[in-house]
């Protein structure tokens, strides 16, 4: 493994990139403030920063997605530069590989690779030959080599698919290759695979701009670390000289008990209202037991892909299941029980995906408020719209989501007061326990505290919280027992006393511990 | 289920023959040649009036209209959607050249390249309401569909004009014994497997069937692989009025019902789907139909029972699931 | 709590627009051919209107869950066919054929309902394919020419009169009436909408949506079936093409009026403004001398029109 030594490929010399002075506003706010940031040849330089700290912004930016505001520049190789689109920004050497790989499906790996950028012969027809000879070499740079060119990207599995995009962006002889969390859907043998790749790379004199959540990577594999915070710059560090609680502290810029309101502790905790056993789905969930419990916070941690949100899905019947056992308040919940009655006895489950499976974007906040109650409102299959609005504007006022009328398009609403409009409704039908799904995942902090406060009261009058997040310094807030799930497992149960970030984390890569 | 494939890229070296790698990539789609095998076999076993020479040289020349316009449709559907206009085209294209030309041989290719870029901008429009104005490709060819109907209907609502005997070397002709619209037809077969195979365009149409978001943000200029698609597709139609109104001699305004159903069906058959799909495969599915209809006709089953049949087919065959994604 | 309501404009500016629509060619027309807004005239356009709009209606249950359905026009030709062949002219055989009549339009709903949703197949080539099917089978049944008359009463229903308001009017807007509570009042129409904007949303929320979408593709083929019987007495004979052009009639109807095809928004209101402005396009061509095949020519283009419209004033959409 590459220890970031601070010394990168090469001369140091003048930096490939440079970023200076970057803002960018939006209709909601500024992204991005003054920004400076600086890459030099063969350096792997991690940025790294909360939700919404701006980092996919900068990088977006640097793709040419979007444009800085005034005052902002771009700088290759001390030449001036505007990025217009993304085309622009390919073929001036800059690279992405995103978090969720965007292979066509029905391509093979070759045609992937030089997706828009075949190799020709003469007489205009593609080159596949070559296409081929040239996919394997980069393949086998990468240590993919024994992987057949003509595989269908959709029979890929994560780590190839990555391999495939990285290989695209070497195709496109890029010299500045973004990496945005690629180790999300790692296992511990593939991302040491993965750093030796990276440090061939950095060999060559390739650039990369590695972002990632997972703080023990960037001591490993990184030369400088830049930490964003709010759209801001707040500390551009050389990795051997870096502390983790700076890093932190950088990031975060505040002790942590001053966001989360205090925790009840396991003192106040009820009986298990939720008893899972054995679970198992076929490649996704192995072996799964614990419990939930009255009165308390349980936080699941882990990585994107762990299986997280594949489990609560599982348990709640979203999702299928091949094995085991669930026990809700008591009585054994059958696979094949609707939906409908599994709410209806208590047991809530509020998605992650808020725009796909959260909201009926194009409807009213009204109607997306009532449609769990209808049954409540109606009589004889009518609905009555009054008591309907009645519930609507209660919900609107005990959650204090700001909306200027229940007519309005739920759509228009901020982030955070959808989840309000979200939360809400469900809460109507006085849930005994109810699993939040990144609940704050874009929503801005006032929203996320109010949130954690409404979390807290749930749990004092007695309901079950289970809360996936991964936010660590959200779980920790939060959280009066933590399960921290990898591989599909589970690697630790840990009370509020014993979960460190630093120990949640030691147990993300593959349940092993330090 | 995703499998690091580490023996076959030997075996993709070793293997040498044409049909067992052309086999083996279109797996799926290949299913049509033993269903058309069998189907010949069969035929042939029970019905003593199919085994004749003349009648296989009549189910290929049958294909033929029914061919073109299945190449242009497996282009439309491998890119993701449906062209549901290719019949009513076909009506028009057949109309406008045997009613303007009226028997006149001198107004014979000027005619013939108008109706060409009439038929080519019924697709261009399609293209452009589909790729630049966000129309679900069935919509935008269910409304050029009706829109081109109409104006045929409002040209001639009988079979107008006429068509210069010259004109039928177009269907009737041979080369070498062999019927001319047969080999145009293998020409433009041969053509179509080239490009979606070898050039940009074709394995564009592929990416773009596969997942429009994903080739659009690959850099690939969805809207206009998409227009060309169905250009392709519409000029093609013409080239099927042009052989249908060269065999009947005169243009027909109804002549170009059912073919959006027998074409789709056909294309299915061969397994084409949005992402997947193989010209070769297609024309199986095409011949297939074709020798159904002809054992049909041999045991007198009248039209309106193949007619039910053939959409029966079109059910059954979409039954088993369309690819999502 | 005071927040621009930008995006409650916009539906209201699409209902608005297409009224607009509706009126200017109203006026347009009246001030064209002033004659052409003569009771008589008018009282047809009425009528046709009628089975027109019950068939829109059906086909605005299906396309607000998401669907469509292609195989009306096939099926009303079937169950116009049938009520001739059945009843043979005879008013007795009235009573029990049109329950039947509607359990056939229930059962072909069902099949494309099943297929569709079950079967996760596009909603235009299961249709498609039926309507094939349904076509063959027609004509099988007769044999090119189809037999039998349509009874008094039918006649009735389709063309006759209740004092000055066509009968065939009140049954539509009794259809109309029932088709607005259902969707606006009824959980089965609330279930309908959320279903139509977010299938898996939906779901998530505990909404039998497969339920909900078969239910739509049945309601559309009975809202057919009852649309063929008035199109039987209206036109008085039976014929194997006579709803000939009523798949795309219905669909355009929905779609002018403003309903979206993505699903989930639009309604009864709209629709029925749809079906005006079909109803007048189509009359005041006929009656503007023009040839009868521009109507298709002139039903096409406001179809494309309307949909890039629409599609243009969604998108702008926060």
């Amino acid at each position: 493994m590459q220890q970031g030594s601070g010394v990168v490929g090469g001369n140091m010399g003048e930096p490939v990139l440079e970023m200076k002075n970057i803002s960018k506003t939006f209709d909601g706010g500024k992204a991005l403030d003054g920004v400076n940031f600086s890459c030099y040849a063969g350096e792997v330089h991690g940025l790294v920063g909360e939700n919404g700290a701006g980092k996919s912004t900068l990088v977006k930016i640097l793709s040419g997605v979007h444009q800085p505001d005034k005052g902002g520049e771009i700088h290759l190789w001390g030449k001036k530069c505007v990025i217009g689109n993304p085309r622009i920004a390919e073929e001036l050497g800059i690279g992405m590989v995103f978090q969720e790989p965007r292979l066509i499906p029905d391509l093979d790996v070759a045609e992937n690779v030089f997706i828009g950028n075949e190799p020709m012969k003469k007489r205009g027809s593609i080159d596949s030959k070559r296409m081929s000879e040239l996919t394997k070499g980069f393949l086998r740079s990468l240590n993919f080599g024994s992987l057949d060119v003509h595989t269908k990207a959709a029979r890929l599995s994560a780590p190839e698919k990555h391999a495939v995009e990285i290989a695209r962006v070497l195709a496109l002889n890029a010299k500045i290759i973004v990496l945005d969390e690629p180790t999300s859907s790692l296992g511990l043998n593939d991302t040491a695979n993965l750093f030796k790749v990276l440090g061939g790379l950095k060999d060559r004199g390739i650039s990369i701009i590695y972002i990632s959540h997972r703080l023990d990577e960037l001591f490993q594999i990184t030369d400088r670390v830049t930490v964003l915070r709010d759209g801001r710059l707040t500390g551009t560090l050389k990795s051997t000289e870096m502390q983790r609680e700076q890093l932190i502290n950088l990031m975060i810029g505040r002790p942590l008990n001053m966001v989360y309101p205090e925790k009840s502790g396991s003192r106040s905790r009820g009986d298990p209202i939720l008893e899972v056993t054995g679970l198992r789905r076929d490649g996704v969930l192995h072996d799964i037991s614990f419990k939930a419990y009255r009165g308390e916070v349980l936080g699941l941690a882990g990585l994107v892909g762990a299986g997280r949100s594949e489990l609560m899905r599982s348990v709640f019947g979203l999702d299928p299941v091949d094995g085991g056992g669930v026990v809700f308040d008591g009585r054994r919940k059958s696979r094949k029980v609707a939906l409908k009655k599994t709410m209806a006895s208590g047991f809530v489950y509020v998605s992650e995906d808020r725009k796909g499976e959260g909201i009926l974007s194009s409807l009213s906040v009204k109607e997306n408020a009532i449609v769990p109650i209808l049954d409540r409102i109606s009589r004889m299959g009518f609905v009555n719209d009054r008591k309907g609005k009645k519930e609507a504007n209660h919900i609107v006022e005990d959650l204090d989501v700001k909306v200027a009328s229940i007519q309005q398009e739920i759509s228009s609403l901020s982030g955070g007061n959808q989840q309000k409009v979200i939360v809400g409704r469900w809460l109507k039908l006085n849930p005994k326990l109810i699993v939040l799904d990144e609940p704050t995942q874009g929503i801005d902090v006032g929203v996320k505290q109010e949130l954690y406060r409404l979390i807290r009261r749930l749990c004092d009058e007695g309901v079950a919280v289970i809360l996936i997040s991964s936010d660590l310094p959200e779980i920790l807030g939060m959280s009066d027992r933590v399960i921290v799930i990898s591989d599909g497992r589970i690697a630790a149960e840990l009370s509020s006393e014993e979960a460190t970030e630093e120990r949640i984390c030691s147990y993300f890569v593959e349940g092993k511990s330090y | 289920m995703a499998t690091i494939s580490t023996t076959s890229s030997s075996e993709a070296q070793q293997e040498s023959g044409v049909v067992r790698s052309f086999l083996r990539k279109y797996r799926e789609q290949s299913l049509i040649f033993y269903l058309l095998i069998v189907v010949a076999v069969a035929a042939t076993i029970f019905i003593p009036s199919f085994r004749t020479g003349s009648n296989a040289r009549n189910i290929f020349v049958q294909s033929v209209s029914l061919g073109f316009v299945s190449i242009g449709q497996t282009f439309v559907m491998i890119s993701g959607g449906f062209d549901l206009s290719v019949g009513s085209v076909i009506s028009l294209a057949s109309c406008l050249t045997s009613g303007i030309i009226d028997g006149r041989l001198e107004y014979l290719v000027p005619v013939m390249l108008l109706v060409i870029i009439i038929g080519g901008s019924v697709g261009l429009l399609n293209g452009v309401l589909i790729s630049k104005l966000h129309f679900a490709p069935f919509i935008a060819t269910f409304a050029s569909m009706s829109l081109v109907q109409g104006v045929t209907y409002l040209y001639t609502k009988y079979p107008p004009g006429s068509m210069p005997s010259a004109f039928s070397y177009f269907a009737n002709g041979t080369i070498a014994f062999i019927p001319f619209p047969l080999i145009l037809l293998v020409l433009v077969l041969a053509a179509a497997a080239y490009v979606l195979a070898r050039r940009k365009y074709g394995r564009y149409v592929y990416s773009v069937g596969s997942n429009l978001e994903f080739s659009r943000l690959s850099g690939i200029n969805t809207a206009k692989v998409l227009i060309i698609t169905y250009v392709i597709s519409s000029l093609l139609a013409v080239v099927t009025a042009f052989f249908l109104t060269s065999r009947m001699g005169i243009g027909d305004p109804n002549i170009g019902s059912d073919v959006e159903i027998n074409s789709i069906t056909a294309a299915f058959l061969g397994g084409t789907v949005n992402g997947r799909g193989s010209v070769l495969c297609t024309y199986a599915g095409v011949l297939t139909l074709g020798m159904i209809a002809n054992i049909l006709n041999m045991l007198n089953v009248s039209s309106y029972w193949q007619m039910a049949l053939r959409g029966a087919i079109l059910v059954a065959v979409v039954l088993r699931g369309i690819k999502t994604v | 709590m005071l927040l621009p309501t930008k995006a409650t404009l916009k539906g209201s500016l699409r209902r608005n627009s297409i009224l607009t629509i509706l009126l200017v060619f109203l006026a347009g027309s009246a001030i064209l051919f002033p004659s052409f807004y003569k009771l008589n005239n008018i009282l047809n356009i009425l009528c046709q209107s009628s089975y027109i709009g019950i068939v829109s209606l059906g086909q605005t249950f299906v396309v607000l869950g998401g669907g469509i359905d292609l195989s009306v026009a096939s099926l009303m030709s079937c169950i116009n066919v049938l009520l001739a062949n059945l009843t043979l002219g005879k008013d007795a055989a009235v009573p029990w054929t049109i329950p039947v009549l509607l359990l056939v339009g229930a059962g072909i709903g069902l099949v494309n309902g099943f297929i569709i949703v079950k079967r996760r197949v596009p909603a235009f080539v299961v249709t498609l394919g039926v309507a094939v099917v349904l076509n063959g089978l027609r004509l099988i049944l007769t044999n090119g020419a189809p037999f039998g008359y349509i009874p008094r009463s039918v006649r009735f229903l389709g063309s006759g009169k209740l004092g000055i308001i066509p009968v065939a009017f009140l049954v539509f807007l009794l259809v109309m009436v029932v088709s607005h509570v259902v969707l606006k009042k009824a959980i089965f129409g609330r279930h309908l909408y959320a279903v139509g904007v977010n299938e898996k949303a939906s779901h998530s929320m505990g909404i039998r949506t497969d339920g909900v979408r078969i239910a739509s593709y049945v309601i559309c083929s009975v809202m057919a079936a009852l649309s063929a019987v008035i199109l039987s007495g209206y036109i008085n004979t039976a014929d194997n093409w006579s709803a000939k052009g009523m798949d795309l009639d219905s669909i355009a109807a929905v779609v002018l009026g403003g309903t979206m095809l993505e699903g989930g928004r639009g309604g009864v209101i709209y629709t029925m403004i749809g079906v005006l402005l079909i109803g007048l396009v189509t009359n005041v061509i006929v009656y503007a001398g023009l040839a009868i095949e521009i109507q298709l020519i002139a039903k096409a283009l406001v179809f494309i029109l309307a949909v890039a419209l629409y599609h243009g004033l969604a998108r702008t959409k926060a």
